[in-house]
C-alpha cells in the first residue's frame, strides 16, 4: 500500500466521523416520557375510534399531495399514515406502528386492539408506578401475568365449528354474510390442512373454486423469479415440472428440456437444487430473454426430502430424478416432466395446484401411507405421515372477488383477503368471544389473583395489565356511545352485543374473534408498552441549530 | 509486426452466447468451456492452415495477453488452436 493510499483512507476515516456528528437532543426520565405519552394518546385517539361495528371512520389526505384521499376503517391503515412533528412523539408513533404491524403480519387483524392495548399499559403503568417501585421489577411481573392472561385466552377459547367458520368470515369480512359463506365454504370443502388464495375474478361475480394442489414449504431461490411484484410471487400458469434431487451444477445438463420449452414458449419450474451459476444463468434468461420459469430446492432433509420429492413427482406426474436411484439427470427427457395447472412461489412457500383430478396411483399411494402409519409407533413418524397424506390429498381453494367497479373489487379484494387470514387463525389455534369480552374474562381472572399476598411491585404490574384488559371493551362501548360501568354493572350481566344492543352469549351471537388475533394483539402490546415504560433516555437529531 | 515461427497474434471475442434452445448463458457459464473464441490477427512465418482474420477456438489456459499498439492481444502457438471457423 502506498503512502498516498494510506493517507486517502485517514481522510475516508476522517470524513465519516463528521457525518455522524450531527447534533442530538436528549431527553430524560419524565419529560421525555411524558411526550412518548402524548405521541401515543395522538396516534391511538385517532385509531381506536375505528373499534367495534359502531366505530367511526378516519378521512387521510394521499401522501403525495395531489388532491386524493381515504376514508377507511381499517386500523393499520390510519396508523401507518401518521408521521408526527415533535420527534420524540414521532418516535412513539413508530413504536405503536410496530406492535400494530407486527400483530398485523402474524394474525391479519388485530391492530387497532393491539394499539388500544399498548396505549392502556402505558398510560396505566405511569399511573400505578410510583416512586417507592422498582420500574425494571414492575416490567418482569407485567411480563409474568401477561404470560397469565395468554394462558386465560386460550383456556377460554374454543375450536372451530363450521357455523363459526361462517360468522369469523362474515365478521372480519366487515359483517358481509355472502361473502362470508363463499369463503368458509371454501374452507369447509378444502379442510383444516387446505390453503385458501384470494384472486381477482375476471366478471362482476365472486365465487370460490377448489382444487388439487400441493405446498411445499420453500420459495423461489432468486428474487428475479418473481413475476407478480405486489405479493413478492412468481405465478407461472399451465407450466412443466422437473422434480430432482441432484444439484444442477451446469445449464447444459438439462438442455435437452430447455430446448422444447424454450421453443414452444412453455413454463418450468425446476423443483431441485441448482449451483448459483444455474441460478444466475436462469435468472439473467428470465429478466432479458423473457423465459417464464422459477427455480426452488427440496423440501425438508434427509430422507424425509426424499419421500416428500416422490410424493411431489407422483402428483404431478413427474419422474423423479433422484442421486439415490442413480438417475442420470444428463437423460431428462420432456416425458420426465410433471404438469401443473398453475405454481404460485412465494418467497417461503410455493403452492403447486394440479389440473387433475386424484390419480389412482395417489389414491393407492395415500392407502399405503395410512398402512404404514398404523404400522409405526413413533409420534414423529406417525405426524410426518399425517403431513404427506395432507400434502397428497390437500385441495387448495381459490376465491375469486368480482365487483362492478375497479374500485369496488380492490375493496372487496382486501376484505376477502383479511378475512380469509382470520379465517386461518381461527382454524389453527381456535376462537374467543369477541367484542373485548375475551380480555375483559381475564380481568377478572386477575382480579381474584389481588387475594394472594404479593409484593408492590407485584401489586402495580397486576393493576396495570388488570385495566389495560378492560380497554378493548371499554373502547368498543364508547364508540357505541355507552359505557363499561352501564352496560356491565350488574356482575352476572351476559356478554353485549353492540351492534344489536341485546344481551346474550356472544359465541352464540357470532360476535368472535380468532384467539391467534386478539393473543398476538396482547404481546405484542405489552412488548412494545414495557419498552416504553422502562425508557429513561430519548435521543433524537436535532431538527434546527440555532447560531 | 509479425509473430515469428509458430506463433500466432489473436484477439480474444467476447460475445452472448446462446445455446440451441435460445437460453442465454452467463460469462461464467461461458468460462467454464475448456476453449474460448477468437479471431486471428497475424499468423507466424512459420503457419500454414491458419490465415489472418480467421475465427478460431483456442485452449483458454494456453498464451498470455499483452498490449499492442494499444490493443489487447494474446499469442499462442499454432497447437494451440483446436478448431479453425
Amino acid at each position: 500500500m502506498s503512502y498516498s493510499d494510506i493517507n486517502c483512507i485517514f481522510v475516508k476515516i476522517k470524513y465519516n466521523q463528521m457525518s455522524s456528528y450531527i447534533p442530538k437532543n436528549l431527553e430524560f426520565d419524565e419529560l421525555g416520557r411524558d411526550k412518548l405519552i402524548s405521541g401515543i394518546t395522538k396516534i391511538s385517539k385517532a385509531v381506536k375510534s375505528t373499534l367495534g361495528p359502531r366505530g367511526k371512520t378516519v378521512l387521510i389526505e394521499s401522501p403525495d399531495h395531489v388532491g386524493g384521499m381515504t376514508i377507511t376503517k381499517d386500523g393499520v391503515t390510519v396508523a401507518t399514515s401518521i408521521f408526527l412533528e415533535n420527534p420524540v412523539e414521532n418516535l412513539a408513533v413508530q413504536m405503536l406502528k410496530d406492535a400494530a404491524r407486527r400483530t398485523a403480519n402474524t394474525a391479519g387483524d388485530g391492530t387497532t386492539t393491539a394499539i388500544v392495548l399498548t396505549e392502556a399499559i402505558v398510560k396505566y403503568g405511569m399511573n400505578y408506578i410510583s416512586d417507592d417501585n422498582n420500574v425494571t421489577e414492575v416490567v418482569k411481573s407485567i411480563n409474568k401475568y401477561s404470560k397469565t392472561v395468554v394462558d386465560c385466552l386460550v383456556k377460554n377459547s374454543k375450536k372451530v365449528t363450521k357455523d363459526m367458520l361462517l360468522d369469523v368470515a362474515s365478521i372480519s369480512a366487515n359483517n358481509d354474510r355472502d361473502l362470508g359463506v363463499i369463503i368458509s365454504d371454501a374452507y369447509n370443502k378444502v379442510g383444516k390442512n387446505g390453503i385458501v388464495t384470494v384472486e381477482r375474478s375476471q366478471n362482476h361475480e365472486t365465487y370460490a373454486t377448489v382444487t388439487n394442489g400441493i405446498k411445499v414449504d420453500r420459495g423461489y431461490t432468486s428474487n428475479l423469479f418473481i413475476t407478480n411484484h405486489k405479493n413478492d410471487e412468481c405465478i407461472l400458469e399451465d407450466t412443466m415440472i422437473l422434480v430432482c434431487d441432484q444439484e444442477i451444477s451446469n445449464i447444459l445438463q438439462i438442455e435437452t428440456i430447455l430446448k422444447p420449452i424454450i421453443q414452444g414458449s412453455k413454463k418450468l419450474l425446476i423443483i431441485g437444487a441448482c449451483s448459483s451459476n444455474v441460478v444466475n444463468t436462469l435468472a439473467a434468461n428470465v429478466v432479458r430473454n423473457g423465459l417464464k420459469m422459477c427455480n426452488i430446492v427440496p423440501p425438508n432433509f434427509g430422507y424425509k426430502q426424499h419421500e416428500l420429492m416422490q410424493d411431489i413427482a407422483l402428483s404431478v406426474g413427474a419422474k423423479y430424478f433422484s442421486e439415490k436411484t442413480g438417475d442420470n439427470l444428463n437423460l431428462v427427457t420432456m416425458d420426465d416432466l410433471g404438469h401443473a395447472d398453475k405454481v404460485i412461489a412465494g418467497k417461503m412457500q410455493t403452492v403447486i395446484i394440479k389440473s387433475n383430478q386424484m390419480t389412482e396411483a395417489i389414491e393407492t399411494r395415500i392407502e399405503e401411507l395410512k398402512e404404514q402409519q398404523s404400522n409405526t409407533d413413533i409420534v414423529s413418524d406417525r405426524e410426518f405421515i399425517n403431513e404427506r397424506i395432507a400434502s397428497l390429498s390437500g385441495s387448495i381453494g381459490a376465491i375469486y372477488v368480482g365487483g362492478n367497479s375497479d374500485v369496488e373489487q380492490k375493496e372487496k379484494y382486501d376484505r376477502v383477503e383479511d378475512a380469509v387470514c382470520a379465517v386461518r387463525s381461527a382454524l389453527e389455534e381456535g376462537i374467543v368471544k369477541g367484542g373485548g369480552v375475551a380480555l375483559m374474562q381475564c380481568h377478572d381472572m386477575l382480579y381474584q389473583m389481588h387475594q394472594d399476598p404479593r409484593n408492590i411491585d407485584e401489586e402495580a404490574a397486576l393493576y396495570i395489565l388488570q385495566n389495560a384488559c378492560l380497554e378493548p371493551a371499554h373502547q368498543i362501548l364508547v364508540n357505541a356511545g355507552k359505557s363499561l360501568e352501564e352496560i356491565y354493572n350488574d356482575k352476572n350481566a351476559k356478554d353485549y352485543d353492540v351492534k344489536n344492543e341485546v344481551y346474550g352469549d356472544m359465541y352464540k351471537m357470532g360476535i368472535i374473534d380468532p384467539l391467534k388475533v386478539t393473543k398476538n394483539a396482547f404481546e405484542n402490546a405489552v412488548s412494545v408498552a414495557t419498552t416504553i415504560l422502562t425508557t429513561n433516555a430519548i435521543v433524537t437529531h436535532a431538527r434546527a441549530i440555532e447560531l | 509486426m509479425r509473430p515469428v515461427g509458430k506463433y500466432i497474434i489473436i484477439e480474444t471475442v467476447t460475445e452472448e452466447v446462446r445455446t440451441s434452445s435460445g437460453i442465454l448463458l452467463s460469462q461464467s457459464d461461458v468460462e467454464d468451456f475448456r476453449y474460448k473464441k477468437g479471431v486471428v490477427i497475424k499468423p507466424g512465418t512459420d503457419v500454414t492452415v491458419i490465415e489472418e482474420g480467421d475465427g478460431i477456438y483456442y485452449d483458454k489456459n494456453a498464451g498470455h495477453t499483452m498490449l499492442i499498439d494499444d490493443r489487447a492481444c494474446t499469442i499462442i502457438q499454432e497447437r494451440d488452436v483446436v478448431i479453425v471457423l
